[in-house]
């Protein structure tokens, strides 16, 4: 019963985050811009956490302007990216030159026959059932559908990542060793001075603590 | 968008001081720990004039000058100094 909850808990932890990160580190694709397009778009409470937020005071469905970006890819399936600034917090991408960003991919959109290749850089995932779009973050112009990136960014990213969270179970480590450990004993200690009628009492608080501390 | 910038800052300081806290906490626990065993391992009680929590004391306020813990700024300094750069990356075309 207990192992299935942990696990489940466990599961759900493993999810969101990686949910998080798959969301929000940076993805290429090599794609021919087919066309570029800002289109009056209705962000509604089910989808707006995918967009920029936006600093109006009223409440309800809300009307924006977006750019997007249309992607065909070497094997003609499509992907529709928006081209938004993500502004100074969430993701930190602190891009806020969607403009200029819009004016690149027209300048680089080709036709079917004479495809300009490029590698777009972007967040997020495309979900057409809630009208979600990933933003495109930057574009860059390739001679080849061939070409191969790295992404650097993410291996390095992820690397210090593990780094932290394997300095983050040391520092637990430590602080159960040098601060939780002495208090417990504290504890036990003057527990063991309880008078006679004390004793059960006692007996059931040790083991509390220890079952809090899981030793 | 000013208004953006000074809430993302005020965000980024209140979780690099909650890092930085618990780093420093962390490091001044292993150096508290390691001067303990020194002390056991070197002395006997009653060998050497300094007592135990005197020693242990001049060895952390020592550590407090070093530069191994001065560094620990850095958990403000690098994040920030990312932050510059990745504005730049992003922005300039």
């Amino acid at each position: 019963m207990w192992t299935a909850i942990k696990w489940t808990l466990v599961g759900i932890v493993v999810v969101v985050f990686g949910g998080l990160l798959s969301y929000t580190l940076p993805s290429h694709d090599v794609v021919r811009v087919q066309e570029t397009y800002n289109r009056l778009t209705t962000i509604s409470s089910s989808n707006a956490m995918f967009y920029a937020s936006s600093d109006r005071t009223e409440t309800g469905p809300e009307q924006r302007d977006i750019y997007f970006i249309r992607g065909v890819f070497p094997d003609e399936k499509v992907k529709v990216y928006r081209n938004e600034d993500t502004g100074w917090i969430w993701p930190p991408y602190f891009k806020l030159d969607s403009s200029n960003l819009q004016a690149e991919a027209a300048n680089l959109a080709s036709t079917r026959d004479a495809p300009q290749w490029v590698v777009i850089t972007y967040y997020g995932w495309r979900i057409p059932f809630l009208s979600v779009y990933p933003n495109a973050v930057s574009l860059r112009a390739v001679d080849s559908p061939d070409v191969t990136v790295v992404p650097w960014f993410n291996i390095i990213f992820l690397t210090f990542l593990a780094l932290c969270v394997l300095l983050a179970r040391r520092m637990w480590m430590q602080f159960r060793l040098r601060t939780i450990a002495p208090m417990i004993d504290d504890v036990n200690d003057a527990l063991e001075d309880v008078s006679e009628s004390g004793e059960e009492a006692a007996r059931r608080a040790r083991g509390f603590f220890s079952r809090l501390i899981g030793r | 968008m000013l208004f953006g910038l000074l809430r993302g800052a005020a965000l980024a300081l209140l979780v690099s001081t909650l890092v930085y806290l618990a780093v420093s906490a962390y490091v001044r626990s292993l150096r508290r720990q390691k001067l303990e065993q020194d002390w056991d391992v070197a002395y006997r009680p009653g060998e050497n004039p300094e007592g135990r929590a005197e020693f242990i004391a001049r060895g952390m306020r020592a550590f407090r000058k070093s530069l191994a813990y001065r560094l620990l700024w850095l958990i403000y300094a690098v994040p920030l100094a990312f932050a510059v750069v990745t504005v730049w990356v992003m922005n300039h075309q």
